[in-house]
C-alpha cells in the first residue's frame, strides 16, 4: 500500500467505515508518516467538519402529509372495499341462517297456547301450529359493532 | 390484507422517517422530491405490513425500499446524472484545482457546504450517488452495497476516491508535502 490508499483510509475513518485490521495497518502508517499525518489534519479540518455536520430534521409538515397518503392509498381503499362486501355477504348470510332457525323452531315448537282458541293448524294432522316469524332486526348494540367493524 | 396498527406504524415513522428523507433527498439532490419519495417508501411499508410482515424487522428492507424509490423517481423525472453503474476500475482522475478557499482554519462551514456542493457534481455518476448516501443519507456503506447491489469493496473504493477528490478540491494539499509511495 502506497500514500494515497492510506489516505482512502482516513476518508473512510472519517465516517466510520474502516474494519479493525484496517484501522490497525493505518495507525501504523500514520506513526511513522509526517505527510499522511498532515493530510490527516487537513481532512478533519475539511471534509471531516462536514461529516460531522448535525443531520437535518424532517420537512414541517412532512408526517401529517404522510398520514394523508397512507389514508388515501388505493391499496387500503381496495382492501376497506374488500372487507366492506365481505361484512355485507356475511350479514346476508347470518340473516338467512336466522330467518331458517326461527322457521324451523317455529315448526317443531308444540301448540300449547291458544290465546284466542282459533289455533291455524298447519300441517294437517299434525297439530303443530307455524310461529309467526319476527322480522329480522338487529338490535342496536350490533349495528354499533358491525359499524365499528366495517370502518376499520 | 391484514389491519395495520397504526400505533406501530406511527412509531415506525418516528424511528426511521428522518434517515428515510435523508436518503431520499440525497439521492434525488431536492427537498421536496425527497419528501416525495421518502412518503412514498412509507406507503410501500405500509403495504407490506398490511401483507404481514413483522415491524420489528423493516430497517433495513426500509433504506433499500428508499433508495431504489429515489432512484426510480429520479429515472422517470429523466435524471440521468443518478444512474447507478458504478465502475470500479473508475480511475481517481483529476479535479480541477479549487478557487482556494484559504487556510482551512478560517473556512467557514456554510463556505465548506458550498464549495461540496460544487465539488459534487463533478464526480463521476457512481462516486457522486455512493457518496450523497454515505454522506447526506447517512446510510453505511455495507447498506449501500445491498441497495445497490454491487460489492462492498467497490463501493467503499468508490466512497474514499470521492472523499479525496471532494477535500482536494476543498482544500489542494500542499505537495510539496507529497510522499514517496511506501
Amino acid at each position: 500500500m502506497n500514500c494515497r490508499d492510506y489516505r482512502e483510509l482516513l476518508a473512510l475513518r472519517l465516517y466510520d467505515e474502516l474494519d479493525a485490521p484496517e484501522t490497525d495497518r493505518l495507525q501504523a502508517h500514520l506513526e511513522a508518516c509526517a505527510a499522511c499525518r498532515a493530510y490527516a489534519a487537513e481532512l478533519d479540518l475539511g471534509l471531516g467538519r462536514l461529516a460531522r455536520e448535525a443531520p437535518d430534521d424532517l420537512p414541517a409538515g412532512w408526517a401529517e402529509q404522510l398520514r394523508s397518503r397512507v389514508a388515501n392509498d388505493p391499496a387500503r381503499r381496495r382492501s376497506r372495499a374488500w372487507r366492506t362486501w365481505i361484512g355485507v355477504a356475511a350479514g346476508f348470510v347470518l340473516g338467512l341462517g336466522c330467518s331458517s332457525w326461527w322457521r324451523d323452531a317455529g315448526e317443531q315448537a308444540p301448540a300449547t297456547d291458544a290465546p284466542t282458541g282459533r289455533v291455524a293448524a298447519v300441517g294437517g294432522e299434525t297439530g303443530f301450529r307455524r310461529a309467526t316469524p319476527p322480522p329480522l332486526a338487529l338490535s342496536g348494540g350490533d349495528l354499533d359493532r358491525l359499524q365499528t367493524w366495517l370502518r376499520h | 390484507m391484514a389491519a395495520v396498527d397504526q400505533p406501530t406504524f406511527d412509531e415506525l415513522v418516528e424511528r426511521h422517517g428522518p434517515l428515510v428523507f435523508r436518503v431520499c433527498r440525497a439521492v434525488l439532490r431536492d427537498e421536496h422530491l425527497g419528501s416525495d419519495a421518502s412518503q412514498e417508501t412509507f406507503v410501500k411499508l405500509w403495504r407490506r405490513l398490511a401483507d404481514g410482515a413483522d415491524p420489528r424487522h423493516v430497517g433495513g428492507w426500509l433504506r433499500r425500499v428508499a433508495v431504489s424509490t429515489s432512484l426510480d423517481l429520479a429515472r422517470r423525472r429523466r435524471a440521468r446524472e443518478f444512474a447507478t453503474t458504478l465502475d470500479p476500475a473508475d480511475e481517481v482522475g483529476e479535479v480541477r484545482d479549487a478557487s482556494a478557499c484559504g487556510p482551512l482554519e478560517r473556512t467557514s462551514l456554510a463556505e465548506l457546504e458550498r464549495g461540496l456542493e460544487r465539488a459534487v457534481r463533478e464526480l463521476p455518476e457512481g462516486q457522486r450517488t455512493v457518496f450523497l448516501l454515505r454522506h447526506e443519507g447517512g446510510l453505511p456503506l455495507c447498506e449501500i452495497a445491498a441497495a445497490l447491489d454491487v460489492a462492498l469493496p467497490t463501493v467503499k473504493t468508490q466512497f474514499a476516491r470521492a472523499c479525496l477528490k471532494l477535500q482536494r478540491r476543498l482544500a489542494p494539499f500542499d505537495p510539496d508535502a507529497e510522499q514517496d509511495p511506501r
